[in-house]
């Protein structure tokens, strides 16, 4: 049983967690639904021991964690971040796992069969020696939770695992959590997309304005509307400002994409989908120029390669994945200034315009607040409405939903709608997570076998 | 021969030759570490490197030396301090080209019981270097795009730098201690260091040669 008592946690004067308990029997698996930014990272992180404060406030089978080191804590609790990228401190899935079982003391001549049990147990043998930086952010979250696996702890919190990884990873992982859970294991997921759990949990917990409820009708909460069909138009090839020649791209002896021409960069939105590691977020990199390619890629009939680098930035941004790459200032009314001032639509984007899409996007109260000591989703609201106000001809948007609960991925969609019908952009979104996102999309690009298409329908 | 040996014999010479001024121990270092390079078999460009970065550094010593020395031997301290020059460029390559850092990293933390935070810390300093370039590359075009354009010595490209080295470190620490690593705590490991006796036997026989050089030259 792993118990929470009476938990509170002010960050700042910003109360975060206000007298949570919460009860998990051993062998359960349990779902954690919350708004973005209400704090459920902070939560995990709790019950997690890793805020040395809180620590004695969490038990597990009558163990309480305060004081326990590291080390002996792992074999209790594990958790998995939400950001594929921040979980590993060696360069190969192997070394990874050999360091962790070397931290927990384990005997050497148990390790081999260990890690190699883990790593089968994910199926992910075949990368287990390449380095992170080849791994797609599928494979970096199953050898997130091998790791978990060889540590053989009890519970395992895991927050927003896959918020940027695609259905099929997602659909395998969360079927080996169902079997650590028949062994016993405890478990505990954040997620903001609620489908394939119905069947798998038996508790859903609800994370609000800091407090926990437990959800009495399961059937209610996941009887959600089914998804209607969506069909969605072929877009003219005359249309598009961006067009592929002979293109070729590939991540070290992998090829990502081949294909002779494909034009892209409609008046609209377009969705831009493919399996995980199937090089999407790669294209957009040799579309902004960070990634080498082979073949041509012209701007309305310019090579890219022969405009200047900061002209064809004024041409095509790219809003990144990880937000604070974008941020120039400290504050954000200083960030919302130095778009305004660089912004290529100055009638569109007033003052009360911006004030407006502020309070839209509930930013607007954090005005003089750090940029760096946003929550996730805020950051990310930001970054969006700091890069639609700049307002390039092309904007690519590269999994700018992760981490938002739905009623914020309405909103933000809402504006870029309503945005780019004054201003004519041309918008490409990656995104996993379709949600409440269909309804925005007027066309859809699929990356599969390495080759691009526009497909009419959502799947 | 093992890293840590290696080290602590390249550590040793070269403390030594900063004390002495003898011409043929410099010319005896040049001449092993030189086999112990060629040896190790180099990219022909780090060969070149090699023969290419000390004639700067000598032909300072060397003027500087002969032109405005106020004692009798000027051109023979030129000639050590050319020779010494060479030996400290190529020692320090025989180490820094030819050893695997990670096995180098195993013996100061296996042999030397050197803290095993400080020595995991230097592990991911080292995953972390070759992602320096992108990264900046990432930073500048990032910031083009909010109308900005950071050159390589703007300030502000340095506070970006700045930050997201912390939160590297910050990562990375999380990353580590929820895996389980517990500063200052004993741990087992996968691959036990072994050194063999040859290679303080061969350590020994360099340094006793080096000796006897300095005592009969």
């Amino acid at each position: 049983m792993l118990k929470l008592t009476k938990t509170s946690l002010t960050y700042d004067d910003t109360p975060i967690l206000k007298d949570i308990s919460i009860d998990l029997p051993n062998g359960s698996f349990n779902l954690l639904v919350g708004p973005s930014g209400s704090g459920k990272s902070t939560l995990m992180k709790v019950i997690a021991g890793m805020i040395p404060t809180l620590a004695d406030h969490v038990t597990i089978n009558q163990q309480n964690l305060a004081g326990l080191p590291a080390y002996k804590r792992a074999g209790f609790v594990g958790l998995l971040f939400q950001d594929p990228d921040t979980q590993f401190a060696m360069s190969t899935p192997w070394e990874e796992i050999i360091f962790t079982l070397e931290n927990l003391k384990v005997a050497p001549s148990e390790m081999t069969e260990r890690a190699n049990y883990a790593l089968d147990f994910v199926n992910g043998s075949q990368f287990s020696h390449q380095s992170f930086d080849t791994l797609s952010g599928g494979e970096k979250q199953k050898v997130a939770l091998a790791i978990m696996v060889a540590m053989q702890s009890k519970v395992l919190l895991l927050d927003e695992p896959f918020a940027s990884i695609d259905i099929t990873s997602r659909q395998e992982i969360l079927k080996q959590l169902k079997k650590l859970q028949m062994n016993g294991v405890t478990i505990l997921v954040t997620d903001h997309d609620y489908s394939g759990y119905a069947d798998l949990v038996d508790d859903v917990f609800s994370f609000n304005q800091q407090h926990i409820q437990k959800i009495n009708n399961l059937n209610a909460f996941f009887d959600q509307p089914s998804q209607v069909d969506y069909q969605f138009k072929q877009p003219q090839e005359s249309q598009s400002v961006l067009k592929l020649n002979q293109f070729k791209l590939s991540v070290g002896s992998r090829t990502l994409i081949d294909i002779s021409f494909f034009a892209l960069a409609h008046s609209g939105i377009t969705l831009f989908s493919g399996s995980n590691g199937s090089g999407k977020s790669t294209l957009f990199n040799a579309i902004t120029r960070l990634k080498p390619y082979q073949g041509q890629i012209m701007y309305l009939n310019q090579d890219i390669s022969k405009i200047k680098l900061n002209t064809y930035a004024k041409k095509v941004a790219l809003i990144f994945q990880s937000a604070e790459k974008q941020f120039m200032k400290m504050t954000v009314s200083e960030e919302l200034a130095l778009s305004q001032k660089h912004t290529q639509h100055p009638n569109l984007w007033t003052n009360e315009a911006i004030e407006s899409a502020l309070t839209t996007l509930q930013l607007n109260h954090l005005k003089d607040h750090i940029v760096y000591q946003l929550s996730g989703g805020q950051k990310k609201k930001l970054q969006v409405l700091l890069l639609l106000i700049i307002g390039t001809p092309v904007l690519l948007l590269d999994e700018p939903l992760a981490g938002l609960d739905s009623q914020s991925i309405i909103t933000v969609l809402s504006l870029i709608k309503q945005t780019i019908v004054e201003t004519q952009q041309r918008i490409i979104i990656i995104s996993h997570q379709l949600n409440g996102v269909l309804d925005f999309i007027d066309y859809h690009i699929v990356l599969q076998n390495n080759m691009l298409t526009f497909t009419e329908t959502s799947t | 021969m093992n890293a840590g040996v290696k080290f602590l014999l390249i550590l040793i010479v070269s403390l030594e030759i900063s004390f002495t001024l003898n011409f043929w121990v410099n010319v005896a270092i040049i001449i092993v570490s030189g086999f112990y390079l060629i040896y190790s078999r180099l990219s022909w460009q780090r060969y070149a490197l090699l023969l290419l970065l000390p004639i700067l550094p000598a032909l300072g010593a060397w003027t500087s030396f002969t032109m405005h020395s106020t004692t009798e031997n000027g051109e023979q301290l030129a000639a050590i301090m050319i020779t010494r020059i060479i030996a400290y460029i190529w020692l320090g390559a025989a180490f820094s080209f030819t050893t695997n850092m990670s096995s180098f990293l195993d013996t100061l933390e296996q042999k030397c019981y050197i803290p095993t935070t400080f020595i995991y810390g230097l592990r991911g300093a080292l995953s972390f270097m070759p992602h320096i370039r992108q990264e900046i590359k990432t930073m500048q075009q990032a910031a083009r795009m909010r109308g900005i354009i950071l050159r390589s010595y703007s300030p502000q490209l340095l506070f970006k730098a700045i930050l997201i080295s912390l939160q590297w470190a910050e990562r990375l620490s999380t990353a580590m201690i929820s895996h389980g690593f517990t500063e200052n705590e004993e741990r087992t490991h996968f691959l036990t260091v072994h050194i063999n006796k040859r290679d303080w036997l061969f350590a020994f026989c360099l340094l006793f040669t080096l000796q006897m050089i300095y005592i009969f030259s």
